[in-house]
């Protein structure tokens, strides 16, 4: 009697389950605080969505774990994946472990991004665009500050296999290289891999030189932090220093209130999660979607903060 | 040859192996790096002559580059804390690679109920649990995350003591469980925000007075208590100790409870540095922790080391993070270094281990 | 039960499976006497001081010490009873020193309240340590080394010298000379001498017939698990020994040892 009911209830189950929405989702690893907010902007709208069931795994910053997990999805027959490749320059391995199950690339762009197949699509942020932003704000508030006759600084980069922290740097070298710009030069660049306490270390190292400086720019909000926290315990005045960061965090803002940061660039985390869900379905249904979906970078000062206080 | 000196009924007694201290090859060996740094200050022509630990532009009161000694100390006295701890497992005949996982775990939980009520005037976005948890006493999150600690290392103690599991294996297990436990204690999500009693636990300098107090306290219990001795004993000669009556069992879950609870205290000094917890937190700490005591000269073949060698170990540690940004280097030679410096450590341990067993 | 005797055994019997390792052994040991245990590889004598110092169970028999019926279920419960032994293979730990090693598991302390967190009195037990080798002509010079540093007799004479630093009521050694060089076993069995003359009974196996000769007062022959012969060292002479070991002589057993 037992069992009859328990067949009944699994086979219930199961074929509710077949209806549904099946999506897997690999991402590159759940202790990164963006990715984390990223990740819930995928969860969230997947609950939000009748009949859609997402699986999030985490791949633990191993690239052969992530090709795996993919390989695991399309064995249990899902009907879509969301990858946040772990290395970039594994498209093409990632891409093939999907074979004909729709696969969506999620914020990190793969190198194979131009030759996906018709079932495959990249969601992000157009990287270009955040260094860019950051660097350039920095500049006009140099100049702002009346520094446009020469100003000094450091850039604090991310980790420095990760493509993001490659173009963001490469990014404010060339805004240091446009006219408008060229006054600002650098007195030295580090990788503090992201983290706030290798930021604080790293930047009181560099005050502990005791050479006269403008600006840091940071590849992201947490070392920006890392950096004003070290500036502040030195007591160094933040109003007289700029400093930026990338992410729009919800520390970063409030860094930001109190005046501290100057310029963060918001990328919609949440958004880019929320996309690669919609993309996945669409893919799945057999609809056409464009293979580049970007969803854009939002310059975010202490004037505009406002709006974005309850995004991230 | 030897210079030999007998005792009555014909002992002989070699004066040449008397122990030289190690800790002194040690120091040595932290005034040589410190040299070659100072050195490369004068010759490489883009420094303009710096120097590493001098004063060069009368910016402090002493001759001393005092800014750049307390960063060479404050940057490693939170993993130093861990060191300790790690110390005491290796002479015990162990190891223990839990510990930055611990960090990551504890940190995430003490600062869950750290957090304070209100941000700039906003509630905090980042809190965990409701107005209850909020605007705690410090003394609370710290006992919690002590708690974790000492969870963890009874965990593991037990799981070698008693089920004779390979520490390498049973700690490299709660490597993973702990670090799973800081993931899913939030769900990945930071937590930011603490009260400031909480953060002055970890502001300016007092990381480095808590590793102080610590780093005595613990010299003092390796050399002068029954604790310590044994911890000696056993990572010496199991066998023997346990024939001499120690419990050894009971006494390597101490050791290991010991040293999850300075991991976790290291946890909440650096969440309270930071002013926040993440997940990642701790990420291989516990292998710089191993190697800063086997740079320090502990042996990992057990029974051999001291929390002075240690110390200088993480001095040598933190010397080199700052000579290498000093010298405008980047991290890729910093990590090609410091592995370096960790075989070079423990060839020069098998060796001398070699020596003393060639002489006797 | 007369009151000069340090240890007596009744039938003391082990057999492992089906193998009767040893066989109803009836052994006395009186006050101040130091009798030698000989016998081929796998004759008992090994077996037998395992039963007495408590690293095995025995299969049946009974061991009295000082006329009191024990029972020990370790080794640990043979020493606070007052049997040290110094095994063949030395419980040394190598890099702790001389009073370490002999304090080691029984450390003289203070502030006691402090529990595993105690301290240690340093200056008692080196005191304790050189009032030992002294009684037992031990002299090492430096004590402070440890014992990774030291040559073999050393070590053995620090094993030696543990017995006598507490005082035992009944020292057992294990080969203490199977590894040593000429002038270190000298200065072993000058060890041995002075416990005799300070009254300490002593259990010495022994493969070494001369040192047996030289040493003790009686020689007890063990052969196929067995005690064989009894033999006080006045009355009898090298060849008579080894002919009871090999089995040339005494196939019956000898009634009480």
């Amino acid at each position: 009697m037992k069992k009859t009911l328990l067949v009944v209830g699994l086979t219930a189950l199961m074929s509710t389950a077949a209806v549904a929405q099946e999506l897997g989702a690999s991402i590159a690893r759940f202790d990164d605080n963006f990715l984390t907010v990223m990740r819930n902007g995928m969860t969230d709208h997947a609950e939000s969505l009748d009949g859609v069931s997402l699986q999030v795994e985490d791949a633990n910053d191993d690239i052969g774990r992530q090709i795996d997990q993919v390989k695991n999805f399309v064995a249990a027959g899902v009907d879509g994946i969301i990858v946040n490749i772990v290395d970039t320059s594994a498209g093409a391995a990632v891409s093939e472990a999907a074979g004909d199950t729709p696969l969506v690339y999620v914020n990190r762009e793969p190198d194979n991004v131009n030759e996906l197949p018709p079932t495959q699509a990249f969601v992000a942020s157009n990287e270009i665009e955040s260094g860019t932003l950051e660097a350039f704000q920095i500049c006009r508030n140099l100049r702002a500050a009346g520094k446009a006759g020469g100003a000094k600084g450091y850039l604090m980069n991310g980790q420095l296999s990760n493509q993001a922290a490659v173009q963001r740097s490469k990014d404010v070298h060339d805004v240091i290289g446009m006219d408008m710009c060229n006054f600002m030069t650098l007195i030295d660049e580090q990788t503090a891999n992201w983290s706030r306490d290798e930021a604080q270390s790293l930047m009181t190292n560099w005050l502990s030189a005791g050479e006269e400086f403008d600006f840091v720019i940071a590849n992201n909000d947490e070392m920006a932090i890392g950096a004003i926290q070290a500036m502040k315990a030195a007591g160094i005045d933040m109003a007289a220093v700029e400093v930026g960061g990338v992410d729009a965090t919800q520390d970063a803002l409030v860094a930001m209130q109190a005046g501290e940061l100057d310029v963060t660039v918001f990328q919609d985390a949440f958004g880019q999660g929320r996309g690669s869900v919609d993309t996945a379905i669409a893919l799945s249904k057999g609809e056409e979607v464009d293979s580049k979906v970007y969803i854009p970078f939002k310059l975010v000062t202490p004037d505009n903060i406002d709006s974005f206080l309850d995004k991230n | 040859m030897a210079e030999t000196s007998h005792g009555t009924g014909g002992l002989t007694f070699d004066k040449s192996k008397r122990a030289w201290p190690n800790e002194l090859n040690i120091f040595i060996a932290l005034i040589l790096i410190i040299c070659i740094f100072e050195a490369l200050g004068q010759l490489l022509p883009y420094m303009n002559g710096q120097s590493l630990l001098f004063d060069t532009k009368g910016r402090f009161d002493s001759i001393f580059n005092e800014a750049r000694i307390k960063i060479i100390i404050l940057q490693v006295s939170i993993i130093g804390i861990i060191a300790l701890g790690v110390t005491q497992v290796i002479i015990a005949g162990g190891i223990d690679l839990s510990s930055g996982s611990i960090v990551g775990a504890s940190a995430m939980i003490a600062m869950s109920f750290a957090q304070t009520e209100l941000v700039n005037g906003n509630p905090n976005p980042k809190a965990i649990f409701g107005p209850w948890a909020m605007d705690l006493p410090a003394i609370i999150p710290v006992i919690v995350g002590l708690l974790c600690g000492m969870l963890a290392g009874i965990i593991n103690g037990v799981l070698i003591a008693y089920t004779r599991i390979p520490p390498f294996i049973a700690t490299l297990g709660m490597m993973v469980s702990a670090r799973g436990v800081a993931k899913w204690w939030s769900r990945g999500n930071p937590i930011s925000f603490p009260t400031e009693d909480y953060a002055w636990i970890g502001s300016g300098m007092m990381p480095v007075i808590w590793f102080v107090l610590l780093a005595v306290l613990f010299h003092i219990i390796l050399r002068y208590t029954v604790y310590g001795k044994h911890t000696y004993a056993i990572g010496s000669n199991e066998d023997a100790a346990r024939m001499s009556g120690i419990k050894v069992a009971r006494h390597k879950v101490l050791v290991y409870t010991i040293a999850g609870m300075l991991a976790s205290f290291a946890a909440i000094i650096l969440s309270a540095k930071n002013l926040t917890a993440q997940s990642g937190m701790g990420l291989v700490y516990e292998l710089d922790a191993i190697a800063m005591a086997v740079i320090g000269g502990v042996s990992l073949a057990g029974g051999r080391g001291s929390i002075i060698g240690t110390c200088l170990g993480m001095l040598i540690f933190g010397v080199i993070i700052s000579g290498f940004t000093y010298l405008k280097l980047d991290a890729f030679y910093q990590e090609m270094v410091k592995g370096f410096i960790i075989v070079a450590a423990v060839v020069l341990d098998q060796w001398r281990q070699k020596k003393a067993a060639a002489k006797t | 039960m007369q009151d000069d005797i340090v240890l007596k055994t009744e039938d003391l019997t082990k057999h492992y499976g089906g193998v009767h390792a040893l066989d109803g052994a009836n052994f006395e040991l009186k006050k101040g006497e130091h009798v030698a245990i000989m016998g081929d590889n796998g004759a008992g004598k090994s077996t037998f001081v395992r039963q007495i110092t408590g690293v095995e169970q025995r299969t049946r028999g009974k061991i009295w010490l000082y006329g009191k019926e024990v029972n020990f279920t370790g080794p640990i419960d043979a020493r606070e009873a007052g049997i040290e032994t110094v095994f063949q293979t030395l419980a040394l730990a190598d890099d702790l020193d001389v009073p370490d090693n002999l304090f080691l598991g029984r450390e003289l302390t203070f502030w006691n309240w402090l529990g595993p967190f105690r301290f240690l009195d340093y200056k008692a037990m080196r005191q304790a340590t050189i009032a030992g080798l002294e009684k037992t002509a031990v002299k090492i010079p430096n004590i402070k080394n440890t014992i990774r540093n030291m040559s073999g007799g050393q070590r053995q004479c620090v094993a030696i010298a543990r017995t006598a630093t507490f005082h035992s009521r009944l020292t057992i050694m294990d080969e203490p000379t199977a590894a040593l060089g000429v002038q270190e076993t000298e200065q072993v069995e000058n060890i041995i001498r002075q416990l005799k003359s300070v009254g300490e009974p002593l259990i010495l196996i022994s493969h070494n017939m001369r040192q047996v000769m030289d040493l003790v007062d009686r020689i007890i022959v063990f052969r196929r698990g067995r005690i064989v012969a009894n033999l006080k060292r006045d009355e009898t002479d090298g060849q008579d020994v080894v002919a009871y070991i090999t089995g040339a002589k005494g196939d019956d057993v000898a009634d009480v040892a």
